[in-house]
């Protein structure tokens, strides 16, 4: 029986070294990681991002600026949405978001308005969120006016709104970081969501893929008529997770839990406007039963 | 049980008895059993109880059958119900554990139940410490090799017992493992065998495979292996023993602190021990660190006490007066702690003046245990490996500190006493006791003196007082035990918790006891209040609620 120890300390050792070791614990997420986006394909030797504590204490504002190219009094809006950005650099967000329930204004019409800024989700917001009254209007980090039942305001009305949700209580704060991979021109995206005080309810995390500029030709008020080179700014281009984003609390939770979320994206090469230089991330927790929006951030990438 | 069944088991016993009636020695049958009935009453004051069922009973009975190479046994047990404070996952009555073992003098196989340990157990222990109800005993096989003289092989492949419900239920994981010993001096034993050095080096390895948490959040590992060394040193009076055992990545769920939630960080546990003794002296040191060594054969929320593998032993030390064992035991903190140990023992000599005509020994203990310090990574959302820790890196947040003295003298041949201090600083966050203090600083007084009356009576008293400022304030002690003839034995004792805050509370908990010994049967009655505690037993602990009643318990073996 002797001769039986070395088969033994043989087999011993196969044993001893077909443990699992798990060197990604975090599951790829069905169409929220795509390794092969990611040079090389091998998940193990990701740069994964380090969080720092998030000492944020201010509540940002996202103004959606519901707009079209065809839209004669959109640009007016716009330059007041702008203008609200400058003024609270950092705190305030604008999204132009090219969309109305038919269309009307956002049509592709040759041989001028030859782009077509529509996205699906930008659409399906104005009819899923009650009371759209037509471009331009917006919405101000979609908190329901006093008169109720409505996320919608006209442009007049933002300033007030925008004062208003800056001095409101910051219940969510957030955090996000990325990697640019030029050679399969794609991002890889994380962020971590903070809860600050006990949510109650379901809370969705959205991220929209903005260009910054776009130079197209926009309709204006008479007797101007088309300005070719018209800047169109902070574009509403992609949702990078989908129409609602993904949820991220259901039910309640505690303050103080952290989540994290990561998610990659294929940059489309349409034209010039798509260079990595000209983009740029905003995202945000909103409720999903209201659509308020509790925090949003904005990313240069 | 169906017809073939009981047909098999009928044919199988009558085989058996034919087989053994053919030979003149038919084997030798032991065993011992244990019935303890706890009938409650309802008391208000202290919380305790009336459950539904009014009596409470545990008993288990060992049947073991020996001849030759060849045993066999099984214990038969019932909980019905369990007496209160005991798991409730006992419950019913059937077997609960059987095993069949052959041997000879160089193999040893077991199938069934069997109980297991490697080295200091960090990395594999299968035990059962009834009065705690935990029962880990493993199902499977077990086969010990030694191939040489001073060199020991183990393996086995089992399942772990889990719960009782009229009978064994295991868990659903699966161990295995295997460990070699090798005793140098055996071993090599015409270089060793005059030398006063004694060398024994020993490894383990130990996986579970299981698939029970299904979480959808996590990549869960199915296979995870635990390793490690051990060497035991031992020089003249000099002895030294180490391990260290390495637990790779298994995730647990951890509801109660997210930077411990599903980590992957490795496992570590180190034990040393450093000792010398001599006649009349001895001093021991023990240093341990233990990060992150939960280790059980499920990755799912289970009991505290339920399917763990390896046990991680307090270095404290197990005391056995009321007041110090049962209101601030110490138990392990799972996360991590790094704990030192200290013991030193001394016998003033007889026949001296200050030792007396039959000595007197003095017992110095000092227990510490602390945090580890955790640089934490941030990577909850990557490799969530949670923290690093460096061996024996340890921050001020205190556990536990427990220096304790004895004095134990013999002044004559009919009286005998003991004094013992207690000094405790206790965080109760490691276990919760009195949920509302976080540090607990407590001190004990012992007095424990043994009189002799005559050759068949003597009397024992024992008086107890702890002062804290925390929690239910102070306690007293008191216990008169009289033993006459060699059977009997009667028992008062009182514990009045005369210093609560709450006025309504500071009560007496009186309960007397009397017992009856013949041979190895053993009798007693006990009628009384208990109080609510924690029993602890080398850090692994349950919390026993306040009870009201007559207890009998009956042991024995044959």
């Amino acid at each position: 029986m002797r001769n039986l120890l070395i088969p033994l300390a043989v087999y011993c050792s196969i044993i001893s070294i077909s443990c699992d070791k798990i060197n990604n614990p975090i599951p790829i997420e069905e169409g929220a990681i795509d390794w092969t986006l990611y040079p090389g394909g091998d998940p193990a030797t990701y740069p994964y991002p380090i969080w720092t504590s998030n000492n944020n204490t201010d509540r940002n504002v996202l103004i959606e600026d519901y707009t079209g190219h065809l839209c004669t009094n959109c640009p007016a809006a716009a330059e007041d949405a702008s203008y609200l950005e400058e003024n609270n650099a950092g705190r305030v967000f604008v999204a132009s978001i090219h969309a109305s329930p038919d269309g009307f204004f956002q049509r592709v019409e040759p041989p001028e308005f030859n782009t077509d800024f529509t996205t699906g989700a930008g659409t399906i917001y104005t009819t899923a969120m009650p009371n759209f009254e037509g471009n331009p209007s917006g919405t101000v980090n979609r908190i329901d006016q006093a008169s109720g039942n409505s996320v919608w305001y006209s442009p007049t009305d933002w300033s007030v709104a925008t004062s208003l949700a800056l001095s409101s209580e910051l219940e969510v704060n957030m955090q996000l970081q990325h990697n640019y991979f030029s050679s399969t021109n794609s991002i890889f995206v994380h962020t971590e969501t903070e809860l600050l005080t006990e949510l109650e309810g379901t809370f969705n995390l959205v991220l929209y893929l903005i260009r910054d500029t776009v130079i197209s030709p926009q309709e204006m008020l008479p007797p101007a008529g088309v300005e070719e080179e018209y800047h169109h700014h902070s574009v509403l281009t992609d949702n990078i997770n989908g129409t609602w984003g993904t949820q991220i609390v259901n039910g309640t939770t505690f303050a103080g839990k952290k989540i994290y979320n990561n998610f990659s994206y294929q940059i489309p090469t349409t034209d010039s406007t798509f260079n990595i230089d000209n983009l740029s991330l905003i995202s945000y927790v909103c409720n999903r039963e209201t659509y308020e929006i509790l925090q949003v951030i904005k990313t240069k990438l | 049980m169906n017809f073939t069944k009981i047909l098999s088991l009928s044919l199988s016993l009558f085989f058996s008895v034919m087989s053994f009636s053919q030979e003149t020695d038919l084997g030798a049958v032991s065993g011992n059993f244990q019935i303890i009935s706890q009938y409650y009453n309802s008391d208000t004051l202290i919380n305790a109880i009336l459950p539904d069922h009014k009596m409470g009973l545990n008993s288990f009975a060992n049947v073991n059958y020996n001849k030759g190479n060849f045993s066999a046994g099984i214990r038969y047990e019932s909980y019905l119900n369990p007496i209160e404070g005991y798991p409730t996952s006992f419950n019913g009555t059937g077997l609960g554990y059987r095993y069949a073992n052959w041997k000879n003098k160089s193999l040893d196989v077991t199938i069934g139940n069997f109980y297991e340990q490697y080295g200091s157990g960090l990395i594999l222990r299968a035990y059962e410490e009834r009065n705690l109800g935990i029962d880990n005993a493993l199902d499977g096989v077990k086969i010990k090799y030694t191939p040489y003289q001073g060199v020991y092989l183990k393996a086995f492949a089992g399942k772990q017992r889990y719960i009782f419900q009229d009978g064994l239920t295991n868990g659903t994981g699966i161990i295995r493992g295997f460990d070699g010993e090798i005793n140098l001096n055996e071993l090599l034993d015409s270089v060793f065998s005059n030398s006063k050095l004694r060398i024994t080096i020993g490894g383990s390895f130990v996986s579970k495979f299981n698939e029970d948490n299904l979480t959808p959040n996590f990549v869960l590992p199915k296979n995870v292996g635990s390793y490690g060394g051990r060497i035991g040193l031992r020089y003249g009076k000099l002895r030294f023993s180490g391990e260290y055992i390495v637990k790779e990545n298994d995730p647990y769920p951890d509801s109660q602190d997210d930077r411990f939630n599903y980590i992957y960080k490795n496992g570590e546990g180190i034990l040393l021990n450093l000792g010398y003794s001599t006649k009349g002296f001895a001093i021991d040191f023990s240093a341990k660190h233990n990060d992150n060594m939960l280790w059980r054969s499920t990755n799912v929320a289970v009991g505290p006490t339920d399917l763990l593998v390896g046990f991680v032993p307090t270095l404290t030390k197990q005391h056995t007066y009321s007041l110090a064992s049962t209101l601030y035991p110490y138990a392990t903190n799972a996360r991590g702690e790094i704990a030192f140990q200290s013991d030193v023992i001394y016998r003033i000599p007889k026949k001296t003046k200050i030792g007396g005509k039959y000595g007197t020994v003095i017992s110095l203990n000092y227990a510490t245990a602390f945090a580890p310090k955790r640089e934490y990574l941030n990577d909850m959302t990557t490799t969530r490996k949670g923290y690093k820790t460096i061996p024996f890196s340890f921050t001020d947040s205190l556990f536990l500190q427990d220096f304790n003295v004895e004095i134990k003298r013999k002044f004559n041949k009919k009286l005998k006493a003991s004094v013992n201090y207690f000094n405790f600083v206790f965080d109760d966050r490691a276990i919760l006791v009195a949920k509302v203090h976080e540090l607990i600083y407590a001190q004990i007084f012992v007095l424990d003196i043994t009189q002799k009356i005559d050759k068949k009576h003597s009397i024992r008293y024992e008086a107890q007082h702890l002062s804290t400022k925390q929690d239910q304030g102070n306690w007293a002690f008191g216990q008169i035990e009289y033993t006459f003839g060699s059977h009997w034995s009667f028992a008062i004792l009182d514990q009045f918790n005369y210093g609560n805050k709450q006025e309504t509370l500071r009560l007496h908990y009186l309960l007397g006891n009397i017992g009856y010994v013949s041979g190895p049967h053993r009798f007693s009655f006990q009628y009384g209040r208990q109080r609510a505690g924690i029993f602890c037993v080398g850090g692994v602990c349950r919390a026993v609620p306040a009870s009201n009643g007559l207890t009998f318990t009956v042991t024995s073996s044959f």
